[in-house]
């Protein structure tokens, strides 16, 4: 189960989106599905995965 | 007369979330056009245009008409500041910020098939999309 969470601050208005379960590409995916609809102005924090997977995929690059 | 304020910081992506959040708070009569007109409380037309408006009269009596500019980062707003200091308790961008974000993560979760928790510590409303 993957999991997105979701902060308003409502003296604001602000949004804030915490993507975790989601790898690399995925995670870029609904990334720029929010900023599509709010614009530059959304934060959008990587998880842990995210960079395991991006770290993963550099090494892979540099075996070859 | 009040003056016409431009809220170019803040901008909403998407016309039919930003109708939805109006709608939300209570604004659910909306005109929609390219060039309409701005009326200030007296009817006098000022020069602002918009391509959304709400009119004067379903604001408050001593109201201006409240628009909504399309630019190429989203809509954003125009509103008298009167009107500013005035309606919503005064917090009407903040207001309206938040219920475009709600409905933001609304439309995140339809696409996601989601099922979203909402809890609110403070002033932060928290919400966890699960997929």
């Amino acid at each position: 189960m993957k999991e997105i969470q979701f902060e308003i601050d409502t003296d604001t208005g602000e949004l804030t989106a915490h993507v975790q379960g989601e790898a690399g590409r995925s995670c870029l995916d609904i990334h720029r599905l929010v900023e599509e609809l709010v614009g530059q102005a959304a934060e959008t924090v990587h998880s842990r995965e995210f960079y395991q997977r991006i770290s993963s995929q550099q090494q892979t690059r540099v075996k070859r | 007369m009040s003056a016409y304020k431009k809220f170019d910081e803040i901008q909403f992506r998407d016309l039919v979330l930003l109708k939805k959040a109006l709608e939300d708070l209570g604004f659910a009569v909306l005109e929609e056009g390219e060039t309409l007109p701005l009326y200030g409380y007296q009817g006098d037309m000022r020069p602002e245009r918009a391509q959304l408006v709400i009119r004067r009269e379903h604001l408050t009596s001593a109201s201006n008409d409240l628009g909504f500019v399309r630019t190429d980062k989203g809509y954003v707003a125009v509103v008298s500041e009167y009107d500013e200091r005035v309606l919503l308790d005064g917090k009407l961008m903040s207001k309206l910020r938040t219920a475009y974000s709600l409905r933001v993560v609304e439309h995140v979760t339809q696409r996601l098939h989601g099922t979203a928790a909402r809890t609110t510590e403070g002033s932060v409303i928290k919400i966890k999309v699960r997929y």
